[in-house]
């Protein structure tokens, strides 16, 4: 196939995933109000423990901007590629896809563009909702380098979610039921990742380890970023990491994909 | 004239509303049987269920232990009251994982492949089938360590005397079977959705609320806890109980607010199937 062909063949998939991504809305909008709700839940805690006089190493400006961001840093890096992945290779589905040539190497990534694409804009008026409503706690930052540099961290971070996904959905040529590895990993991204608390309030001992693990880079890291929290140190060090961690877990999703394949049989097509 | 012969009438499958509840425990009985044997086939998900569920307890309880890292107390509940009610909710998210889980999430399945039409045909209450045909037995691991984690939290206060414990059973049991209908309940809307695997995401931010006391929350939210997602009936309520500060008056409005969802869910899923139109059969 040309590029040309890929091209053409790429826009024509987008366009048939938004169809079939907006032929659910009703559950995308039970995802994307949970996705909003989820923080405000973390927010209220927080906000709780400052009203009892905790002596909390940030302010209620900083939680309030980390949990009204959250929802969108979370919902434009998400991924769902590991079920569907494992369904396939399960049902063998994926003999289907194999024998188009090429077109498996793009099938994740333009399905994922296009679920956050579609979830970007749905989420927009809840989160514009949850400024509205915490204005005068939430401090976003003016410079734009900040937010240039936040976008290049959600490209890298919308990459790692999706290798990571992919590393966990190519279990499943081994695995007869992957449910509660994708479980595991989820509650791993939720506390690693800075999703349940912001990664800046564990204790200083953790502080190196927690920062050298991929989960950071997922979500904690952008919405680092946005905070203010980082010198450019910092930055250098993060940015560092995240696009060795993209490397690794792409080498490492690659490898076992390539093994399963050479093994893979289908009894049931 | 020859009179037509008198067919004997056929005996009716369930004469009084005993046996029909009988019977379906012995149908139940075999479900769970069945649902043995299917995790005996998947022993490494089997064991990855358990592994997850500690992982899981494990990890809920660092924002707890973060928390407190910070403070002694927060809105009257100490570390230990903390702990105990992130047992709880543990325990509460196993027996909910155990019973309810599958059933609900599978629910779509069975609107896309068109094989509701097999549910509603057979002799059997189809809410009934719909709710436990599936059980997660592994998830009783998630029950037990909830229970551990939840003594470890009233150990340092003394244990509670037995009215506190009828008292926290009958309201975790409230709390568990008004979710469970809540559960199921949004599952059904898959009746016009036709897809509802966003559900455990909604799930699981209610489950996530509940593993902090309510009185963290705002009015509004408080409310929302109490009246119409009653996660507070699982979790907060029990342990104020089980901490001695619990009141029958609660217990008794826990019993009047599960009535009502039971007998929601009922009306909900009479009003749902008249939408099911069977296209995928």
């Amino acid at each position: 196939m040309t590029i040309h062909d890929n091209l053409r063949w790429m826009r024509r998939y987008l366009i048939l995933l938004w169809n079939h991504t907006l032929a659910y809305r009703g559950e995308l909008v039970i995802i994307l109000v949970s996705s909003v709700i989820r923080p405000l839940f973390g927010l209220a805690i927080w906000l709780a423990a400052i009203e009892s006089g905790a002596n909390l190493p940030r302010d209620r400006e900083f939680f309030t901007t980390y949990f009204v961001l959250l929802p969108v840093v979370e919902t434009l890096t998400s991924s769902w590629l590991a079920p569907p992945m494992a369904d396939e290779i399960r049902s063998g589905g994926l003999a289907k896809t194999l024998i188009v040539p090429g077109q498996h190497r793009y099938r994740w990534t333009i399905g994922k563009l296009a679920l956050n694409a579609v979830d970007g804009l749905l989420l927009l008026p809840l989160v514009g909702i949850a400024i509205v409503l915490f204005r005068d706690a939430i401090a976003l930052p003016t410079e734009p380098w900040r937010w240039g540099l936040f976008a290049v961290s959600m490209v890298l971070a919308s990459g790692l979610t999706l290798t990571l996904e992919a590393l966990i959905g190519t279990l499943a040529f081994w695995l007869e039921d992957i449910g509660a590895v994708i479980r595991g990993n989820s509650v791993l991204a939720t506390v690693l990742g800075g999703q349940l608390v912001p990664l800046a309030l564990m204790p200083a001992w953790s502080h190196g380890m927690l920062a050298a693990q991929p989960y950071r880079y997922t979500v904690s890291f952008p919405l680092e970023i946005l905070t203010g929290d980082l010198t450019v140190r910092d930055l250098a060090i993060g940015f560092a990491f995240q696009a060795a961690w993209l490397g690794v877990i792409t080498w490492g999703a690659f490898a076992p994909w390539r093994r399963g394949l050479r093994g893979y049989t289908v009894f049931n097509m | 004239m020859t009179p037509l012969p008198i067919v004997p009438k056929h005996r009716a499958l369930d004469p009084t509303i005993v046996h029909a509840v009988r019977r379906h425990l012995r149908i139940w009985r075999v479900f769970m049987a069945q649902a043995l044997v299917r995790e005996m086939q998947f022993r490494t998900n089997f064991l990855a269920t358990i592994g997850v569920g500690a992982l899981q307890l494990l990890l809920a309880l660092i924002p707890i232990l973060l928390l407190y890292s910070f403070t002694d107390a927060v809105k009257g509940w100490s570390r230990a009251d903390a702990i105990a009610l992130t047992g709880m909710a543990q325990l509460v998210t196993g027996l909910l994982c155990l019973f309810v889980k599958s059933n609900a999430d599978d629910f779509h399945s069975y609107i896309q492949m068109g094989a509701l039409d097999l549910v509603v045909t057979k002799p059997m209450s189809a809410p009934f089938y719909l709710m436990t045909r599936l059980l997660q037995p592994a998830e009783i691991f998630a029950v037990f360590s909830g229970l551990a984690v939840l003594s470890v939290g009233l150990a340092g206060r003394g244990w509670p005397g037995p009215e506190s414990i009828a008292q926290a059973v009958l309201l975790i049991a409230c709390g568990v079977t008004m979710l469970a209908c809540i559960w199921c309940g949004v599952s059904w809307t898959a009746v016009w959705t036709i897809s509802s695997s966003a559900l455990p995401e909604v799930v699981n931010s209610i489950l996530a609320a509940g593993r902090y006391p309510v009185s963290f929350y705002p009015v509004a939210l408080r409310a929302l806890f109490v009246g119409v997602v009653p996660v507070a009936f699982a979790t907060t309520f029990p342990v104020e109980s089980l901490l001695g500060s619990g009141s029958w008056w609660i217990a008794l409005g826990g019993i009047a607010l599960t009535g009502t969802f039971l007998l929601l869910l009922r009306a909900w899923w009479h009003f749902a199937i008249r939408f099911y139109t069977s296209a995928s059969s």
